[in-house]
């Protein structure tokens, strides 16, 4: 269930981001919002991640043709 | 009119023995793609001349003795997130630039045509492999070839409904949360997700980058071997394509048995009180198949499931957002409903939040690795149920609110997973199991399916449309 506090944080995050879906939209992301947030701010407990790099490559040569 | 074969690998040996033309087994299948298709929307674009040009090559060059391998003369869809320069890809979307890999072949398509695959079209998606079905845009619905009244699956839906319905025999799917598995479980064929890296993605249109795959539909599991040894490689054009050698994913040379095969049973994040009634009992049997070919049977738990599919969650919809971003904020209206629900969650979270789900990815990775190091294969089902109806699913905002998917830890750990039709519901709807292997070990995948396979005949079953 979410509160007021989770559609006035996706109202400002969605006007961060520049996009405008609709009332019904919007109610959609703030519940999911309340489910979601307290499982991503929990990721920054596991303290087996503390030493890890992240699951993203770079390499220093660009892929494929330049230009 | 040409029968056709209930496999690609029975094809196979039935071009090279003379007993079939590709021209003859292309005709059968556009035949069965002229009675079907206005009924299941397979199709978003058909290659019939093209498809008809390329059989009768593969006839020529099957005569004069020059064998490109398995998928030389037989049929194949494309899902249409993968460019081919028959036509232009439209992702299924009013969205995308109509010029996008215009005239071009994606990787995987070039390398189908180079080992002589006869491409007859591009099939239905939902909108950039991503979407769920909206009546209210102007594309097909998709339409399950076991009830027509149900949904395929996807996103590779229009691939998996073709393999069923027999309008082809084999098609390419992609995969970022389980859009290869899930409709060929929907549909009762086999789906190959293959390791993250191992077949390239240069032409394929973007779901998300670090988990998106390009793999196999088909009737058998060695189908599916045949398929992905001729679209996995190292290709200089792809970051993400793995420098790992291919082999023989055919396993040519397999007896069936699974002797000193490790199986772990994995029930606690697979099964629930959801679940069918026949799936339990399904899945029991097929566990019991593969150890009567002599696999060692014992139950596992996957390891940080929750956390999984919470960093899933940021770093799936963060991706989808960074390609749609631009799009979204000038023509938010002309995304289907679902496609652009989705891509929206991703400005819920931070860079940093993105940055930490990577970090426990890591970890989560770790921890499946040591687990894959006490048993060679893990099994649980696929899918909760057999296929839902389209009502069934009208009131689900996105595809990842759609209960009863076994496919996305898989996903986030990037290894390589198999979906195998095991039974039916008491409505007759095709139930499946996926069995998943260490990174780059699709070759024992397909050994193990094709071991179930031999003592089962699930994967031959087919719908009455393709009767």
């Amino acid at each position: 269930m979410s509160t007021p506090a989770d559609r006035e944080a996706v109202d400002r995050l969605l006007a961060a981001a520049g996009l405008d879906p609709s009332e019904a939209e919007r109610d959609v992301l703030a519940a999911r919002h309340a489910a979601l947030r307290p499982a991503i701010d929990a990721l920054y407990d596991v303290d087996e991640a503390r030493d890890e790099d992240p699951a993203i490559a770079f390499r220093a040569r660009p892929p494929g043709p330049v230009g | 009119m040409t029968a056709i074969p209930l496999t690609l690998t029975e094809a196979a040996s039935r071009l090279r023995a003379g007993e079939l033309t590709s021209a003859a087994l292309l005709e059968a299948a556009l035949a069965r793609a002229d009675a079907q298709d206005e009924r299941l929307a397979v199709y978003l674009a058909r290659f019939d001349e093209t498809a008809r040009e390329a059989a009768r090559r593969a006839d020529e060059e099957l005569a004069a003795g020059i064998d490109r391998g398995p998928l030389h003369g037989i049929p194949v869809g494309v899902k249409d997130v993968l460019a081919a320069r028959e036509g232009p890809t439209t992702a299924q979307s009013l969205v995308l630039d109509p010029a996008w890999g215009r005239g071009r072949d994606a990787t995987v398509v070039a390398r189908l045509r180079e080992a002589g695959a006869v491409l007859t079209g591009k099939t239905t998606t939902m909108e950039f492999a991503a979407g769920l079905p909206d009546p209210s845009k102007p594309f097909p619905l998709p339409r399950n070839p076991w009830d027509p009244e149900r949904w395929p699956g996807g996103s590779s839906s229009g691939s998996a409904a073709g393999v069923a319905a027999g309008v082809f025999l084999a098609a390419i799917g992609t995969d970022t949360g389980g859009s290869i598995r899930l409709p060929a479980a929907y549909c009762g064929v086999c789906g190959l997700m293959p390791t993250y890296g191992r077949v390239p993605r240069s032409g394929c249109l973007p779901g998300a980058y670090t988990l998106d795959r390009i793999g196999p539909i088909a009737p058998s599991a060695r189908d599916c071997g045949a398929l992905l040894g001729a679209i996995a490689g190292p290709d200089p054009t792809d970051p993400s394509a793995a420098d790992e050698p291919v082999g023989d994913l055919r396993c040519a040379d397999a007896d069936g048995s699974l002797a000193g095969v490790r199986v772990g049973v994995e029930r606690a994040h697979h099964l629930s009180d959801g679940d069918d009634p026949a799936l339990a009992g399904a899945f029991d049997a097929a566990v019991a198949e593969l150890e009567a070919a002599g696999a060692e049977v014992t139950e596992v738990v996957l390891p940080r499931f929750e956390q999984a599919l919470a960093a899933m969650a940021v770093v799936s919809s963060s991706e989808t957002l960074a390609y749609h971003h631009a799009d979204l904020r000038r023509r938010w209206e002309h995304y289907f409903a679902g496609t652009r629900q989705l891509a929206a969650i991703g400005a819920l979270f931070s860079g940093a939040d993105y940055v930490q789900a990577q970090r426990v990815r890591r970890v989560v990775q770790r921890d499946v690795a040591r687990l894959l190091e006490a048993v060679d294969l893990v099994v649980g089902p696929t899918a909760a149920t057999g296929a839902p109806t389209y009502e069934e699913i009208a009131p689900y905002p996105t595809v990842v609110d759609l209960p009863g998917w076994n496919t996305p830890y898989w996903s986030f750990v990037g290894l390589p997973a198999l979906a195998v039709p095991i039974g039916f519901t008491a409505d007759g709807l095709p139930l499946s199991m996926q069995l998943v292997a260490r990174p780059f070990e699709e070759a024992l995948l397909v050994r193990a399916g094709d071991a179930y396979q031999r003592r089962t005949d699930w994967h031959l079953r087919r719908p009455g449309v393709a009767a």
